[in-house]
């Protein structure tokens, strides 16, 4: 902790990553439309960005300013949920591969984990969006994600509970009779808590990413409002010709920024990770 | 055959190199492929089983009573029929429709698809299939030694500007994503600089080995494939930067820098060596990424690849052709990685020996 806390970059980088999010879930309270900005024709179209409307108005007549805030709660929102759960289904298969003995169910974990790193996760998941079509929101659109976005991480646990598997106190552990769960909780989640932490801001930045992706090929929530439901109605309506940048522009910088501040908060926390630096 | 003859001279008889590599090498790959391509066809299987539509019901329907009943002659509602039945059909047993999706997939036949009726499904995907393929592998090959090279340089040079500049840029275009990517360059490419023509839709050649059919190619395949290089570049440049700095700080490196080696011969045969290994293994492990990424792009810039050509199977609502595009992209992606996996042992002397 002591480490985190000295690292002054470290902390500007999340005080910013902390402001986004407030102002994520927060900002659609002070929402000065009554209506929720997805909606068509509440304001004039095509404004370029004024005092009145900072970030412009869209050819569907809607407030870009807001439509990116409610998108930002969005892409977080949907972030954490498969953050949440594909680190947890890395930790537990990571842990299976490292933990079994036999030397073939060790392999046949191991594959397993190798085919969630190759697949081609996007056909997949276009394919899912198409057959869920009247379903999608960004809570089943983060679930679908979680459920099939662990593989990489899930060979970082193998690898690293692997080289663990030697020491004392896992043989201590065993052989006072702890199950696999035990191990789990009390001897190898400890020692990974670090990795955790970069992976589950990882996992945020592929899943706003993956929502961007549908967006292009119009499989995201299209009636809400998400980055890939800006992206799917700008392209519909050709704003990239037509010089309506505001459109696409604001909501894409800001995109940007996000995931590049919580890479940037990754790739510092993975510095004093393979420094040796407990968390 | 370069594996074997050249690994013969140092390791006794031939037979022996062959065998070892065949137990060593092929035979645990070739499992860990059938593994990768198990798991993948399966979910691609599962997934279009437990939907909560039902698309064969509402598929034929709505052939039948819109436009099919006049467009379309008896027997060609009766093959629609019989083909999705085949592919979505649940009035058979889940084992058998899952061997029959298998059985299709290795035999290359998903019925005909709904947008391009008659054809058959495969025969579009493989009309669309040299464009991606030829466009991949360019961009990836490419990436991935520019890639290399920018990364042990940035860690080389790390004090300098050069060094650090390459580091930024890498650190700051690593997370973005792919579609983002892909629009910045679309915005620039088609309307600022009106140097890219997008042609939506159609206008896929039949593939042929001549130079008119290359160059036609290479138009429309610059604009996505620089995206691609310049994406992916930046991936394998962050990496390599990143494990360049690792194998110097090993002590056999510094041993070498101690008994005065020229700094050329350290870069070239220690730095570069190190970062190769595990960077055959990233390749062969974020292919499924790379391949995502193209499909975004190409569906970004209409290049008339399977990312294409799997937004106009979405828009459609073409299930064969979708399920098609889905199972052979697991298919290609699993065969690709398992071939690097194969020629892995001619990087890396340790696997090759059967050591380590």
């Amino acid at each position: 902790m002591s480490y985190i806390l000295m690292n002054r970059r470290l902390i500007g980088l999340v005080a910013f990553i902390l402001a986004m999010v407030i102002v994520a879930f927060v900002g659609p309270y002070f929402n000065p439309y009554k209506v929720e900005p997805q909606r068509w024709n509440y304001v004039p179209k095509d404004r370029p960005p004024s005092m009145e409307y900072p970030f412009g108005t869209t050819t569907l007549g809607q407030d870009v300013l807001w439509l990116t805030i409610y998108a930002r709660r969005e892409s977080f929102a949907m972030g954490f949920i498969t953050a949440a759960i594909s680190i947890d289904i890395s930790l537990i298969v990571g842990s299976l591969a490292a933990y079994v003995r036999s030397p073939v169910a060790s392999e046949v974990v191991a594959s397993v984990i190798d085919a969630f790193c190759v697949m081609p996760l996007l056909p997949i998941l276009i394919t899912i969006s198409l057959l869920w079509k009247q379903q999608l929101n960004p809570i089943f659109i983060g679930v679908i994600l979680g459920v099939l976005g662990w593989g990489g991480f899930a060979r970082i646990i193998r690898a690293a509970l692997l080289s663990l598997q030697e020491r004392p106190f896992v043989y201590v552990a065993k052989a006072s009779g702890y199950g696999f769960f035990d191990l789990l909780i009390k001897v190898y989640t400890p020692q990974v808590i670090g990795w955790l932490i970069v992976a589950f801001i990882n996992r945020i930045i592929f899943a706003i990413g993956m929502e961007a992706s549908l967006g292009l090929f119009g499989l995201t929530s299209l009636n809400r409002a998400s980055i890939g439901s800006i992206i799917h109605w700008s392209l519909t309506y050709q704003a990239f010709l037509r010089g309506i940048w505001w459109w696409y522009t604001f909501p894409i910088v800001l995109v940007v920024v996000t995931v590049v501040v919580l890479y940037l908060i990754v790739f510092e926390l993975q510095k004093s990770l393979r420094r040796g630096v407990t968390l | 055959m370069s594996v074997l003859s050249s690994t013969r001279q140092s390791s006794g008889p031939g037979y022996t190199t062959l065998g070892r590599y065949f137990r060593g090498v092929f035979l645990p790959k070739f499992i860990r492929f059938i593994i990768i391509l198990f798991v993948g066809l399966t979910i691609a299987f599962a997934v279009t089983r437990i939907n909560p539509i039902d698309p064969a019901n509402a598929l034929i329907q709505k052939l039948t009573s819109s436009y099919g009943a006049n467009v379309l002659r008896p027997e060609e509602i009766e093959s629609f029929r019989r083909a999705i039945l085949a592919i979505f059909g649940r009035d058979r047993p889940i084992w058998e429709q899952y061997i029959s999706y298998l059985v299709g997939v290795f035999t290359f036949n998903f019925g005909p698809s709904f947008t391009y009726f008659p054809s058959l499904a495969t025969d579009i995907i493989s009309s669309y299939l040299p464009w991606t393929v030829f466009l991949l592998t360019f961009s990836t090959i490419v990436s991935w030694i520019i890639g290399i090279t920018m990364g042990v340089l940035a860690s080389i040079f790390e004090r300098r500007a050069i060094g650090k500049v390459l580091n930024w840029i890498s650190l700051v275009v690593y997370p973005i994503p792919t579609t983002i990517l892909a629009l910045v360059f679309l915005v620039l490419f088609v309307s600022q600089l009106r140097a890219y023509m997008i042609s939506p839709g159609g206008g896929v050649t039949a593939f042929r080995l001549d130079l008119e059919t290359l160059a036609g190619m290479f138009s429309r395949a610059w604009a996505p494939a620089l995206v691609l290089i310049f994406y992916n570049t930046m991936v394998w440049a962050l990496g390599t930067k990143g494990l360049a700095d690792v194998v110097r700080s090993e002590d056999y490196v510094r041993y070498a820098v101690i008994r005065g080696l020229p700094l050329k011969y350290i870069y070239s045969r220690y730095l570069v060596k190190g970062v190769l290994p595990p960077q055959i293994t990233a390749l062969a492990l974020t292919l499924g990424n790379i391949f995502s990424g193209a499909m975004v792009i190409e569906r970004a810039f209409s290049y008339p690849g399977l990312g294409s050509l799997l937004s106009l199977a979405v828009a459609s609502n073409d299930y064969p052709l979708v399920l098609g595009i889905v199972s052979y992209s697991i298919l290609g992606v699993a065969l690709a990685a398992f071939i690097l996996d194969l020629i892995y042992p001619l990087i890396d002397p340790r696997i090759r020996y059967g050591a380590g």
